[in-house]
């Protein structure tokens, strides 16, 4: 080692701690960012937490119609209903509903396809206590009659307040629509790179891989327009973009068929494409 | 003599176990002995479907989410061939840009904890808390989101969103000067971390090492650039290359720089999309019973750690057949065996560190 | 001792020796206990954050609330542990924290004993840490502990030498040994200090600072104890007060460290000549002297909080490559401006003290550029 590096050595030592020293020392005369909870804060944190934050969950069991919507979404099978229709006055009377917390994992894919906000996050996150039962929030003491949504505003007022709260929530989330612009610079989705060359055993499928899209293009639009259960705008994709001005309820849930119906029409089809592309499922086990 | 860094230690990243054999202070070798985090992730996506993995896929490495969101939410468009509108795909890239500083954050803070200095961890982290406000007040949690969607995002950005966020990175440049005048540029972590470990360029490629780790070795490969994904080639952003001007091509102060370097451009990204966001809807109409048609697909996204693969195999029914996700951290454990003979045991915790890994993502 | 003059000794004795428990009981254990709070304080705040502040009024009793805690912890001992090896090694490391205060000067007249070979003696026991840590690393039969025994004894044994080194400059300048006789031959105004004194005195205090940082196994040198792959160094087998008796001697060092740079170049207790009576001045002065160590103290946290660690072979190549040569030419440096001033040079001791103060000065306007920059509030949560 030279003379010229190691005095240079020495030199950029004195300078960094110099520079580094500044700098923690400048932190020392700024206010520390902390929040002092829970006691030396001067507004609740819960009250401070965004609109969409993710929270235990919370259902308005007065505007909840019983369509199983959650149920069916919930990744982890957090939440237990059981319903029955009244087969003289066609409702639908809800005996069940538990959510546990200890298991829900706060994705909110269950409020995503709830057509009136009954079910949805709060801004709760304080929710340790001594038992593991108390985990299990049971919304239903007795059997009650799920909501019947109406055509136009709701006449009630507490319904339509709780209505009004949950369809503001329902309205946080995107919209689906189709970008209207034809000639989008949006790269076509099915025109990947190649896999890459070591993934030999893969050949034997590639001429199956074209058919199968082309069925299931052929097959498309059938179960679009039959199974869709999420609430949308039916109108035309040019209205899509102003979907931010929710539409009554009654609009919404039109095309909201009971879900008895939407079941079945789901059986169906699922029967149809299974039977057309099973084959190809048990091959890829050696692989 | 044989030593055990045991899973619980305060500096591997994560759940990780260390069989050292050492001379005194030198190493022979270290054996990483991985697994103790895996919760047979790829096997529950067979169980709930389509839709309801994109938590999970959170949960893969629950520190930059958004790209495994995307690498899932992308995996299943092209399966089913569906396109996501031009503003979607901005959301998503502006949410995925916003994690890779918030992983970038805590890498380079994590790094200083690890070589003694507990002030740029917490500096570090405090910035990573304003970009998780950011981000709560857009999907609603802070970490693990579930932001993306098949077919798009599930929340368009809120109103006063795009002028916090553009505010928050003119505060951020000269927070990340001074974090480098604090610790990069300071001679104990110059010394600690030049010259250790470096990784050439072919070692880098045989082993597998992907993201800033092969970056650093000389490698100009970025998903981003070279397999353009979403709207990235809209963008224009540089990707920092290591050259071996603290000590050798491919040393542990290389990969550091190179994710100091990355938030840089992340910040530039940032700001070009947030001034030029087209408008439209963000979510294209999918199906709540999701079924691609039979088939199989790869997609690759680069995350924070690398480039992430998705391999998604469907055999046409609402269920998954198969789901593989392959990870940088994975092969980066392979590489640490290699390197560890002739470092010193002190140098074994600056190279899990410069190599970024995370121990969710190596066992799933 | 018996004779005519027995009760005279008697009290004598007496005096001394409740002297000694005040000087341990009312200022070297307190301080060691206080200094745990201000640390924390003082770093959390480096830190952006708050502190210990909940245990009495800002958190003030948080020293004795961890303290109470140790003491009702279980002590365990290893069963494969050299038990006699095991409970003595605190004892020894405690040893070297209390016997350097009987030279402690904390004023004129408050000195339990002046002896004339003062800083000799104190860096002869503070060199006793080295048995203490050894002997506690290697009874606890861990193969960590060991690691960590031994290159703390290897730090602290190598940085002997610099700090020695770094005495030696004064030592030549006034000739010597005693503390007392040292802060004489300094007077209170700053650029009469042995810091300002010449360049080599300058770099001689700026080594000696390091390496007593070195020597207490503060960061940056803290390897054997902070280190990620050691929970606690050679004091991983120690629990409850035994664990307390190492982390009390090395925050007490500190001050033991900070009291020789302030006697042999920041000037000790002096302070400037004032018509008081007796008392007075030396309260004054032996607050100056307690500003002055625990501005050094403060300095030596500061830095605790800045620095990253340094490698144990970086440490040796620091100490000897480095250091060691340095402190010898400072020694010889020194000598060649005694033989040509015998008295100090007063152009000299200016323009050193000049220096001093554009360092201070660059360094506050780098504080203001800083903070300047990177405005931080305007983006804190609502409830902070």
């Amino acid at each position: 080692m030279g003379a010229a590096v190691y005095f240079q050595h020495i030199k950029e030592a004195l300078a960094t701690i110099f520079d580094g020293m500044a700098v923690t020392a400048s932190h020392m005369i700024r206010k520390p960012y902390t929040i002092q909870y829970p006691d030396r804060i001067p507004v609740r944190v819960q009250d401070t937490l965004p609109f969409r934050y993710r929270g235990i969950l919370d259902v308005d069991l007065e505007i909840c119609t019983g369509c199983l919507a959650c149920d069916r979404a919930c990744p982890i099978d957090c939440i237990a209903m059981a319903i029955e229709k009244n087969a003289q006055t066609r409702e639908i009377i809800i005996s069940q509903f538990d959510i546990d917390i200890a298991k829900c994992m706060y994705c909110g894919l269950c409020s995503e396809p709830c057509p009136t906000g009954a079910i949805h996050h709060t801004t709760e996150f304080e929710g340790a206590d001594y038992s593991l039962e108390s985990l299990i929030r049971r919304f239903i003491a007795e059997p009650v009659v799920a909501y019947k949504p109406k055509k136009g505003p709701e006449p009630e007022p507490d319904l339509a307040r709780l209505l009004e709260r949950g369809m503001k929530y329902v309205d946080e989330w995107a919209q689906p629509g189709a970008d209207k612009a034809p000639a989008s610079a949006a790269k076509p989705a099915p025109a990947p790179k190649p896999a890459t060359p070591a993934r030999t055993p893969a050949t034997t499928r590639t001429p199956a891989k074209p058919a199968a899209v082309a069925a299931a293009k052929a097959t498309d639009p059938a179960p679009v327009t039959e199974k869709r259960e999420v609430a949308e705008n039916t109108a035309d994709a040019a209205s899509a973009e102003t979907a931010i001005n929710s539409p009554a309820v009654g609009e919404r849930n039109a095309s909201n068929a009971p879900p008895s119906a939407a079941k079945e029409d789901a059986g169906k089809n699922g029967e149809e494409s299974n039977e057309g592309t099973a084959p190809s499922g048990p091959k890829n086990s050696p692989s | 003599m044989t030593l055990n860094m045991g899973p619980q230690h305060p500096s591997t990243h994560g759940v990780l176990r260390f069989v050292i054999k050492a001379d005194g202070e030198v190493m022979r070798e270290a054996i990483p002995d991985v697994g103790y985090l895996h919760r047979s992730i790829e096997k529950i996506a067979e169980k709930v479907g389509y839709h309801g993995f994109m938590p999970y896929t959170d949960r893969v490495d629950y520190v930059c989410a958004m790209f495994t969101n995307q690498g899932w939410a992308m995996a299943c468009e092209k399966l089913a061939a569906i396109e996501v509108p031009r503003r979607g795909e901005y959301c998503r890239l502006i949410a995925a840009e916003f994690n890779r500083l918030a992983s970038h954050l805590l890498t380079v803070g994590l790094m200083g904890m690890d070589i003694g200095a507990m002030t740029p961890f917490l500096h570090a982290l405090r910035e990573r808390e304003m970009i998780n406000d950011l981000i709560e007040e857009l999907c609603g949690a802070r970490l693990t989101f579930n932001y993306m969607r098949i077919g798009g995002v599930a929340w368009d950005l809120p109103p006063g969103w795009r002028e916090k966020a553009l505010a928050y990175l003119d505060h951020l440049d000269p927070i990340l000067d001074e974090f480098n005048a604090l610790f990069s540029y300071n001679k104990i972590c110059v010394q600690r971390l030049a010259n250790v470990a470096a990784i050439s360029a072919k070692e880098a490629i045989d082993y597998n090492l992907v993201g800033p780790n092969l970056r650093a070795s000389g490698v100009k490969w970025d998903v981003r650039k070279d397999i353009p994904y979403s709207v990235y080639s809209d963008f224009d952003f540089e990707i920092p290359i290591g050259s071996g001007e603290w000590g050798t091509i491919g040393d542990a102060m290389d990969r550091y720089m190179m994710r100091i370097r990355e938030m840089v451009q992340s910040s530039r990204i940032l700001r070009q999309a947030l001034t030029r966001m087209p408008e439209g809807p963000v979510l294209a109409k999918v199906v709540r019973n999701f079924r691609p048609p039979a088939g199989e697909c790869q997609i690759r996204v680069e995350s924070a750690r690398g480039d992430q693969g998705w391999y998604v195999v469907s055999d046409g029914s609402s269920y998954p057949w198969r789901v593989r996700v392959r990870t940088g951290s994975f092969a980066a454990m392979g590489i640490i065996q290699k390197l560890s003979k002739g470092l010193m045991i002190a140098d074994l915790v600056v190279l899990i560190a410069s190599l970024d890994v995370i121990a969710p993502e190596i066992d799933r | 001792m018996f004779g005519a003059n027995a009760s005279h000794e008697w009290a004598v004795a007496t005096a001394i020796v409740v002297a000694c428990v005040l000087v341990l009981f009312v200022i070297a254990v307190p301080f060691a206990s206080i200094v745990t709070w201000v640390e924390r304080r003082v770093w959390a705040r480096i830190q952006s954050r708050v502190g210990p502040n909940r245990v009495g009024p800002n958190g003030f009793l948080q020293w004795l609330a961890d303290g109470i805690k140790h003491v009702c912890k279980e002590d365990v001992i290893p069963d494969e542990a050299d038990a006699p090896l095991f409970k003595f090694a605190p004892y020894l490391v405690v040893l070297a924290f209390i016997l350097p205060w009987a030279v402690m000067p904390f004023s004129s007249e408050l000195i339990l004993a002046d002896l004339n070979i003062g800083i000799l003696y104190m860096t002869a026991i503070t060199a006793l840490t080295v048995v203490g840590v050894l002997m506690a690393g290697w009874s606890s039969n861990n193969k960590w502990s060991l690691i960590g025994g031994i290159r703390s004894a290897a730090q602290i044994i190598s940085y002997e030498i610099p700090a020695g080194l770094s005495i030696f400059p004064v030592v030549l300048m006034t000739g010597t040994l005693s503390m007392q006789g040292l802060i004489r031959a300094q007077a209170w105004e700053p650029y009469h200090w042995f810091i300002f004194a010449n360049p080599f005195c300058f770099a001689a205090a700026i080594i000696l600072f390091v390496s007593s940082l070195a020597e207490n196994n503060r960061t940056p040198f803290d390897l054997p104890e902070a280190e990620s792959e050691l929970v606690a160094g050679f004091a991983t087998e120690y629990s409850s007060m035994r664990y307390l008796f190492f982390f009390m001697a090395e925050w007490g060092n500190m001050f033991i460290a900070a009291a020789i740079i302030v006697t042999l170049y920041l000037g000790g207790w002096q302070v400037p000549h004032l018509g008081f009576n007796l008392a007075v001045i030396n309260l004054l002065q032996f607050i100056s002297f307690l500003v002055k160590v625990l501005v050094l103290v403060f300095v030596s946290m500061w830095i605790r909080g800045t620095l990253p660690r340094v490698r144990i072979d970086q440490m040796m190549s620091i100490c000897w490559k480095y250091f060691v040569p340095l402190g010898f030419i400072n020694m010889i440096g020194t000598a060649i401006w005694v033989a040509f001033f015998p008295h100090g040079n007063r152009l000299m001791a200016m323009v050193m003290f000049a220096l001093g103060i554009a360092i201070v000065a660059a360094f506050g306007w780098r504080v203001a550029y800083f903070t300047r920059r990177s405005r931080m509030e305007l983006y804190f949560h609502p409830t902070i």
